[in-house]
């Protein structure tokens, strides 16, 4: 048996990820007061920006976005539209071609053995990007980043991959294009860093 | 990367809502990851330092040869090898999965002894050393043996170790009440029927002439559900060879899948359309006559006797159609004798039709002329190796076999079987034996070893055998596994796995006969051990040592190989001895010999000594038993997967096939209001009740029938992937109706009504209780 | 250069699963996931009915939609035709599990894809497959489709009709479905109703 060449990660290492995952999953839950006072309080930008400066990337340009708008946008984004939604919001859809297949299977069993369960508030499947992405930040956060970036390396990259450019394209906010792009470049850096 | 002093950012982000940390966190499918990327894939095990030995599969009766691979002292693989006959370099799923049961950590590990003042079945063990176990059950046979005879101890056995407990140690102790449940409740009828008929009982593996044929007619015969390797290999070769296929079932079976015509027959008319087929054939004058003239006896009876059964009468009983039933008489003529009908194997069916059935299936055979003809029925024979010297037995071994013939109990000082009389044949049944435990009639049985039977799961009317067992003053029970009927004795001896012991030589009647020999190819796991030595060990005890004259089995397999010229070390290197058989009636009349052992030396379609006895000398149809209305007559049959109730905590079959479901017929599906895969329960006539268990929707079946795989529905919590899942076929069968030629247990008049609305069971994943299983 | 294909022949195949079974402890496949499984589906009603018993696996695609998208390169078409995963290199991303159209992989616990890889083990040692040395119906055959006389050559050539899975997709399979019990072909395609 050999170790594979990885070496621990480091604390900021992990700081880094948790602020990751804590910005996806900030940005693609439903657009309700939270959302609303992170953007009015500076606090999604601020975060953006130290995102960016520890990735060495350009921060998103956020136009200042119009509140119904934005809320109107995800719902064409994500929830429902008449041409059909740009981006089902499910990681295991965008990986299998199907709601709750094997992929959603295997995340809600590996989610369970790591300790984390559904609240029952939640109403939506369970592999949201944003409940996933938030699963990270619990992985991260209990001292288990490894098991963080396989998360984001194996379920919410593919998610990104795979429709980051439709809801660039279809976003008429001004804030989930650029939120958008500026994630899935970090996640591409954050994962490249970790197997360097 | 760096990230200064903003890493504490305040972001309501954080919260979603949709999940949090539970209050336990369970050990990790993947340990350190989601998968963890970061760990390397083990070594193959073929990659590494592999032995191997040569042994015969106990994955069923079927024992094909096979090829042992270990690695790391673990078994890691079985194959087949080309030189057997009977795997042919090929094995079924469950002799593929031969390890899986090795290595099933819910195993029997130690003596058990029940804890004195417990009930039976309440599960209340203490271990024990195998001398403190044997020194038990030597005390208990005494005392029974001293106040109701030796007689007053029975023996059941099945497997390969059944020659010592259903045949040898009994004959040594004294005790005609010896029987394995492969005869009365799977072939006594065909082999009654066969012997009466032809002289020879259906020795070996069902001697159909595969290679042969052109022409193949199933009666119910669920090839490719059961995957007995030799049949299934012939059958498809001959198949793809372009022999053609007819298959006569209630259900599409998987054979039904395969062929050319499926007669969807009402079932227990089966007899009917025999005898149909038997009228069109001499009515029609496409029967072989020359063949009939030359070999059989009695053929003018039944000449006069089948002149009623026309394909119009038959018809109105099985509803095939009439034109139907003469097409495929003439297809069959024009094939033979290449045409064959096989005999299937488990054929207790509806007790008093099954030796008619069988009788007339021959009789079609015998008009095709193909029995011991090419591509017909072959004959075949044992090879014969000589026996250890030992002083004869005081008793003949009284169980007989599944393959042989009766065994005809002689003058003998100790009391005939407590069956004897019920039924015409002449070995022993084991249903017969439960009622004398609890009426003491005609003399009581008191004891009772259980070698590797389920008796809750192969003998109807479990209820019955419960309370026989409460009756007992000895229930011994030798397993591998915590099957329920097992934890209920009061003596329990764990027995190891066939890959890890010898066995005795296992002597096959094949159209090459052949020897072959099984090796350890590992030690005993825990404190397991072979049958050889539990019957020996038990036996000196018993003061029967004598009888066991060897020191170790290998001394016993030597001097018996001595016999023909070979050794135990030769056999570790080849495995299998193959011999020349004399598969057809020309390699009989070369040598001058007759093959047909009846009193005539003919075929015998009319039997005097049926006529003598009293039964019907000619084989008849008698109206089968009706059900209850919005009753389904269960029919049942096997998962290619598994073997009896064998092989349902062996986690790579039971992931395979994990829970069976009952076939209903659409239509009836939706006059119930079932949908299909929802969970039912099954009522019989007498108000058991089995599942919840899965409704299988399916145009598979006919309407009047409801179809069921056996073996599942355990109810054993310490095996914890076979407990509770599904159905049992077994529990509902609280009658069954007795063959009088044969002693067998007609099973299939049974009927069951379907109760919707069963609660999900929530089963766990196999893989979900394999992991947990691993973690205990 | 070789291109080593199997066919199995759908009228013989009982879908007995001692090839599924075979391929679990050769391969060490972990329970809970197959490198190899059967479908099985009926159609048509009482009494006319067509039952297919049809083992699905890797195709080894002589197009194959899952190497290209794998990050590290761990996927690749071998010289002889065998799609195969070298694990160490995988860092069990799942890219290639969502591009393989037939469901073909899954991600081993201990963090890595894996397949079907023909045996390549077996083969090396001029063995067959598991799965094909061990099916009792005989109905699996094994070979190169560049040699005219290899076991899966011949058995193509003898077939009464010969389908693809999905051929549509352009990927190019080098599993080849003999003689399908059904008049069109393979069933439990979409559009199809099973019984
Ligand atoms: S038929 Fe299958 S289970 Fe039975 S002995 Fe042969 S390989 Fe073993
Ligand atoms: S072993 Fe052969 S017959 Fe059985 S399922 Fe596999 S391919 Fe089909
Ligand atoms: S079947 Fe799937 S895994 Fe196999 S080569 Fe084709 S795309 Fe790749
Ligand atoms: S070729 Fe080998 S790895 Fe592939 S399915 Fe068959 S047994 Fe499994």
């Amino acid at each position: 048996m050999t170790t594979a060449p990885r070496t621990t990660p480091t604390e900021t290492d992990v700081a880094v990820l948790h602020l990751l995952l804590q910005l996806i999953a900030g940005t693609y839950r439903s657009p309700a007061d939270a959302l609303r006072d992170d953007l009015v309080s500076g606090a999604l930008a601020e975060a953006c920006a130290a995102l960016a400066e520890a990735l060495d990337l350009d921060a998103p340009g956020l136009l200042a976005p119009d509140w119904t708008t934005l809320q109107a946008s995800y719902i064409d984004l994500f929830v429902s539209s008449g041409n059909g939604i740009a981006a089902p919001p499910y990681v295991g859809y965008a990986i299998d071609g199907e709601l709750m297949g094997p992929s959603a299977q295997l995340l809600g069993a590996a989610f369970s053995d790591h300790g984390i369960e559904l609240q029952d508030a939640w109403s939506d499947l369970p592999d949201h990007v944003a409940a996933v992405a938030e699963g990270g930040t619990l992985l991260a956060h209990g001292a288990r980043p490894e098991a963080a970036l396989a998360l984001l390396e194996g379920y919410l990259a593919p998610w990104f991959e795979r429709y980051a450019t439709a809801i660039e394209a279809k976003d008429v906010s001004g804030f989930y294009g650029p939120m958008t792009k500026f994630l899935q470049a970090a996640i591409k850096e954050v994962t490249r860093e970790a197997r360097s | 990367m760096k990230l200064g002093r903003r890493d504490f950012i305040k972001l309501s982000c954080a919260t979603v809502g949709a999940l949090a940390v539970g209050s336990t966190a369970k050990a990790q499918l993947f340990p350190g990851g989601f998968p963890n990327p970061f760990r390397p894939p083990p070594g193959k095990w073929f990659e590494g330092d592999v032995t191997t030995s040569y042994s015969y599969c106990e994955m069923c009766f079927w024992k094909c040869g096979m090829k042992v691979s270990v690695e790391g002292g673990k078994v890691r693989k079985v194959d087949g090898y080309l030189e057997n006959p009977k795997s042919r370099g090929m094995l079924c799923p469950r002799g593929q999965a031969a390890p899986a049961t090795t290595y099933d950590p819910d195993r029997l590990k130690k003596p058990l002894i029940r804890v004195e003042g417990s009930e039976r079945g309440a599960g209340q063990y203490r271990e024990a050393s195998w001398d403190e176990a044997f020194d038990y059950i030597a005390e208990k046979m005494f005392a029974i043996r001293d106040e109701h005879g030796t007689e007053s101890v029975a023996f059941m056995g099945h497997g390969t170790g059944d020659e010592w407990f259903a045949s040898y140690l009994p004959g040594a102790w004294g005790t005609p009440n010896a029987a394995k449940p492969s005869v009365s409740l799977c072939t006594a009828p065909r082999e009654t029927a066969s012997v009466y008929t032809f002289g020879r009982g259906i020795a070996g593996h069902e001697q159909i002439d595969w290679d042969e044929t052109d022409y193949i007619v199933l009666i119910g015969h669920h090839i490719g559900e059961d995957t007995h390797n030799t049949q299934l290999q012939q059958f498809a070769q001959a198949l793809t060879r372009g022999a053609k296929l007819v298959v006569v079932d209630p259900r599409f079976s998987v054979a039904a899948a395969k062929a050319k015509d499926w007669l969807p027959i009402k079932p227990a008319t089966d007899t009917a359309l025999l005898l149909a087929w038997i009228n069109v054939l001499i009515e029609e004058e496409i029967y072989d006559a020359e063949y009939v003239e030359k070999y059989t006896l009695g053929f003018e009876q039944l000449a006069e006797h089948a002149a009623q059964y026309t394909p119009e009468w038959a018809e109105a009983i099985t509803e095939i159609p009439a034109d139907t039933i003469r097409r495929i008489a003439r297809e069959m003529a024009a094939h033979a004798p290449r045409a064959v009908l096989p005999v299937g194997r488990h054929v207790v069916w509806y007790g008093h039709d099954d030796s008619h059935r069988m009788r007339a299936l021959y009789f079609v055979n015998i008009l095709l002329g193909n029995y011991g003809m090419p591509g017909g029925y072959y004959l075949c024979d044992a090879p014969i190796v000589d026996t250890f010297p030992a002083p004869e037995l005081p008793l003949a071994p009284a169980a007989g076999g599944c393959g042989g013939g009766p065994v005809e109990v002689g003058d003998s000082p100790f009391r005939p079987s407590v069956d004897r009389g019920k039924f015409f044949g002449t070995a022993t049944s084991v249903q017969e034996f439960i009622e004398p435990m609890i009426t003491g009639e005609p003399y009581p049985v008191k004891g009772l070893f259980a070698y590797g039977v389920n008796i809750f799961h192969s003998i109807p009317m479990v209820e019955r055998t419960k309370e026989a067992l409460r009756h007992l003053d000895l229930y011994v029970a030798i397993d591998i596994l915590p099957m329920e009927h097992v934890m209920w004795a009061d003596v329990i001896l764990p027995e190891c796995t066939f890959l890890e012991r010898h066995d005795d030589l296992n002597l096959v009647a094949h159209k090459t006969p052949f020897i072959q020999a099984r090796f350890p190819a590992v030690e005993p796991m825990y404190d397991s051990k072979p049958a050889w030595w539990i019957a020996r060990e038990l036996g000196i005890k018993l003061g029967l040592g004598e009888y066991f004259p060897w020191e170790n089995i290998e001394e016993y397999l030597d001097r018996r190989l001595s016999s023909i010229g070979s050794s135990l070390e030769a056999m570790a290197e080849q495995g299998t001895i193959v011999r020349r058989g004399r598969p057809y009636i020309a390699d009989w009349e070369r040598l001058n010999r007759n093959p047909f052992d009846t009193p005539s030396g003919q075929l015998e379609f009319y039997s005097e000594r049926f006529a003598e006895a009293g039964l019907d000398p000619l084989p008849v149809f008698i109206d089968p038993m009706e059900g209850p209305s919005g009753y389904y007559r269960l029919l049942y049959g096997r998962s290619p997967v598994h073997t009896f109730a064998r092989t349902h905590n062996n986690a790579v079959l039971m992931e395979m096939d994990s829970e069976n479901s009952v076939w209903l017929n659409t239509r009836e599906a939706e006059r119930l209001g079932v949908s299909h895969r929802e969970y039912v329960y099954l009522e019989n006539q007498d108000g058991v009740v089995e599942g919840p268990v899965r409704a299988n929707v399916t145009e598979r079946i006919r309407q009047d029938c409801v179809y069921i795989t056996h073996g599942y529905g355990h109810k054993a919590p310490l095996m914890k992937l076979a407990n509770g899942r599904g159905a049992s076929d077994t529990h509902l069968q609280t009658r069954y109706d007795l063959d009088p030629y044969s002693g067998g247990a007609g099973l299939r008049n049974n009927w069951v009504r379907i109760v919707p609305g069963a609660p999900d069971p929530q089963h766990k994943s196999i893989a979900q209780l394999v992991r947990e299983r691993s973690q205990a | 250069m070789s291109r080593m294909a199997m066919a199995i022949d759908l009228a013989a195949c009982v879908g007995c699963a001692a090839c599924s079974v075979a391929c679990k402890h050769e391969n060490e496949v972990p329970i809970g996931v197959n490198r190899l499984w059967i479908r099985n589906t009926t159609i048509g009603t009482f009494p006319n009915l067509v039952t297919e018993f049809r083992p699905e696996q890797c195709l080894h695609c002589e197009n194959p939609p899952c190497v290209p998208v794998c990050p590290t390169g761990c996927c690749f078409v071998r010289a002889d035709g065998i799609v195969d995963i070298e694990p160490m290199k995988c860092i069990g991303c799942s890219a290639c599990i969502a591009a393989c159209p037939y469901d073909a992989r899954y991600m081993h616990p201990d963090g890595y894809v894996s397949k079907c890889d023909f045996c390549k083990h077996r083969v090396a040692k001029g063995e067959l497959p598991a799965c094909v040395t061990t099916c009792p119906t005989l109905c699996r055959s094994f070979g190169d489709l560049d040699d005219p006389n290899s076991d899966v050559s011949i058995a193509l050539r003898g077939a009464r009709r010969v389908d693809l899975l999905r051929p549509g997709l352009g990927t190019g399979p080098k599993l080849y479905y003999l003689n399908a019990p059904a008049k069109f072909g393979l069933v439990g395609e979409e559009g199809q109703r099973s019984s």
